[in-house]
């Protein structure tokens, strides 16, 4: 199996508007033990100014303008002064596609631009060197989360660009949108633009849960040839970095988050600045109507529950924030039904984990009739 | 424990009531032949229909009680107990395995026992309901009657036809086969159901079963006598495929459904066509968890050295 089908797609609605919460009052950047800061309390900080970076070269850049007010453990604390000043103003690239492959990894390294996942597009595309397909995924992993669709919607004509640079630059033969079947109206919009990209075609997954690059290959190529074949993944949100970073010539400082759950008056995507506080955007932009509610981040089926939101800040790798009524769920005797063994992509036994194979999607725990919180590392039930 | 994550709809509660549903018309065609058509000939006094309502009652308000003086012991919410427990499902297939006529008393203790048990087994992999219904059989001796009232009082032929729709001896609840592949057909349309089980175990009991007639050149080819007049398909549907008491590995289904069907056939040729197939799958329960175990084994060897 290794796949379910979500069929429960409206169990969070969305609201159709973006919500931007681009001011914020203070943002936190990171910084690394052992590292020396040049940087003094007080210091006047521009937007897209390096602030931070560690020996592997990932950079941090300054999503707001405004000066320093503290140095907290493992964070910078910069007060924002609302005024958006850039420090050195940089002209976009005239012509994306004369650029070689390598000039390319040079200039996303020099960024430090970074994936969902908190990888280094560098670092990807330099191991996916020649690569035969281009994939985008314009979904999000998780099936509540909605990031990709709002991504979408205010960037198409910018995404399509990118992409046609891209193929031009790695000369890749064919470039294929990935889009979910359900995602009805993506699918009208991007049907109506194609036309003038003869090398991008569309391609429709089914709903389906997990999606990792394995299972998105064993879903679009029906020949083991094209399976075993180069094929370099994006999600949507990389493309987007691409274009701000190679043809913008600009940092990446803002991210779209999804923030659901059943304590929630309205269940939204907002985007916000990089390295601001989750408990800030979560009291300006959301309305709880629990008092006694749970944390989350990163997956509504695979998620880290977060004890103290104060202490997260949006990085990279924040794709969603889950706000839930705090509920007991009782965990009972292991009943063998065997779903978690039969369904598991990683062909792992959830409860005897072999902690090399888990793909650590949650899928197990998903479908436990019991609730019983799997995988379980180490033990045996 | 707080609930962090996204679970399926398909819950514990839903595998229960997907059971029970499948039970009910079973439970029905029991009642429409051993008590109904009894009645309607006149064999049985209403006093006898009353108390067979009341034992239907018994049925199904003992797991309940038993479930609301166990939640209270594990300081649960009853509702939430309940919800999660499978004694209904056990008290109802204990009722369809046993014999139309049969003793109240030692009836009435089975089925506290067969709900205790179930509460208290933790360790042992031992399929209590067979376990409990041969004790009864051996208590009871030769005072466990299977033809019902109608059918000792009358020399009656049933053809394969009529045992198929359920007019042939047996059990309470376990002789319409017609109505036991409907039930197999809604149970295999959720994931939870080990639906494997049957098939591989039915076409084991034919592979060996025509076999044995086959090579003992027995003149009697009874084979399908055999698979619809006993209540093999009933066992193999509702009994083996317990979730406890069953393989949840693909290998050890396979191993195991292919020992039941072929086990069967033995046990309902030679020990008896009424629990001929209990005893059989009380002995695979006990080697369910030995036989996932080497098959994890085996398979994670076989991984590692991929």
């Amino acid at each position: 199996m290794g796949q379910i089908k979500i069929t429960d797609n409206n169990k969070y609605l969305i609201s159709p508007t973006l919500e931007e919460y681009l001011n914020p009052e203070y943002i936190y950047i990171p910084t690394y033990q052992n590292n020396q800061i040049s940087l003094k309390k007080n210091e006047i900080i521009k937007k897209e100014q390096i602030i931070e970076g560690n020996n592997n070269n990932i950079l941090y850049f300054s999503s707001i303008s405004g000066n320093i007010v503290g140095f907290e453990t493992n964070y910078i604390k910069i007060a924002n002064n609302y005024k958006e000043e850039i420090g050195i103003k940089k002209t976009p690239l005239k012509d994306m596609s004369s650029l070689k492959p390598n000039d390319l990894i040079n200039m996303l390294f020099k960024l430090g631009v970074k994936n969902e996942n908190n990888e280094l597009l560098g670092e990807i595309f330099k191991e996916h060197k020649n690569p035969k397909y281009i994939v985008i995924k314009c979904f999000d992993d998780d099936p509540y989360t909605e990031n990709a669709k709002f991504i979408i919607k205010n960037h198409i004509e910018d995404l399509l660009f990118t992409l046609d640079e891209l193929i031009k630059i790695l000369e890749v033969s064919e470039a294929i949108i990935l889009l979910k079947s359900k995602d009805s109206d993506i699918i009208t919009k991007y049907n109506s633009i194609l036309g003038t990209y003869p090398k991008i075609k569309t391609k429709l997954i089914p709903n389906l849960y997990p999606l990792n690059d394995e299972l998105i290959k064993e879903n679009i190529f029906r020949i083991k040839e094209h399976k075993d074949a180069n094929s370099l993944i994006l999600s949507i949100e990389s493309i987007l970095s691409i274009f701000t970073s190679i043809k913008k010539q600009k940092p990446i400082t803002d991210k779209y988050v999804t923030i659901i759950g059943n304590a929630l008056e309205e269940n939204k995507v907002v985007k916000v600045k990089l390295y601001t506080k989750v408990s800030e955007i979560i009291s300006n932009c959301v309305k709880l109507k629990e008092k006694d509610v749970i944390y989350s981040i990163n997956g509504t089926i695979n998620g880290k529950e977060v004890k103290n939101i104060d202490e997260v800040i949006i990085d990279f790798n924040i794709k969603n924030i889950i706000i839930r009524k705090k509920e007991r769920i009782e965990n009972r005797k292991c009943i063998n039904c065997g779903l978690c063994y039969k369904i598991c992509p990683g062909h792992t036994n959830p409860k005897s984990i072999n902690t090399q194979k888990c793909i650590n999607c949650g899928i197990c725990s998903y479908v436990c009739p019991v609730n019983i919180k799997l995988p379980l590392k180490g033990g045996k039930l | 424990m707080n609930k962090i994550h996204e679970h399926s709809k398909i819950d514990n509660k839903y595998i229960i009531l997907f059971n029970i549903i499948a039970l009910i018309p079973l439970l029905l065609y029991g009642f429409y032949k051993n008590i109904y058509i009894v009645y309607k000939r006149g064999l049985i006094s209403s006093t006898v229909v009353t108390k067979s309502i009341f034992c239907l009652i018994i049925v199904i308000t003992v797991p309940i009680v038993i479930d609301i003086i166990y939640s209270k012991i594990k300081k649960e919410k009853i509702i939430n107990y309940i919800n999660n427990s499978y004694s209904l499902v056990y008290s109802l297939i204990y009722y369809l395995i046993m014999p139309p006529r049969f003793n109240f008393i030692i009836f009435f203790i089975g089925l506290l026992l067969t709900q205790i048990i179930s509460k208290i087994q933790i360790k042992f992999n031992i399929n209590f309901i067979c376990l409990i219904k041969l004790l009864i059989i051996i208590l009871l001796s030769k005072n466990a009657i299977y033809p019902n009232i109608y059918e000792s009082t009358k020399d009656i032929y049933y053809n394969l036809f009529d045992s198929f729709f359920g007019r042939t001896i047996g059990s309470f609840g376990t002789t319409n086969i017609f109505l036991i592949l409907l039930s197999y057909a809604f149970l295999s349309l959720t994931n939870h159901y080990k639906k494997e089980i049957p098939l591989i175990a039915t076409i084991s009991f034919f592979v060996f079963g025509i076999s044995y007639y086959i090579i003992t050149k027995d003149s009697g080819f009874k084979i399908f006598n055999d698979f619809i007049t006993t209540n093999f398909i009933f066992c193999v549907v509702f009994i083996s495929t317990i979730s406890f008491y069953s393989p949840y590995t693909n290998l050890g289904k396979y191993i195991y459904s292919i020992l039941l069907g072929a086990l069967s056939f033995i046990a309902l040729k030679f020990i008896s066509i009424y629990e001929g197939v209990l005893i059989v799958i009380l002995i695979l329960s006990i080697i369910v968890k030995p036989i996932d175990d080497a098959v994890l084994k085996i398979t994670n060897r076989q991984r590692s050295k991929n």
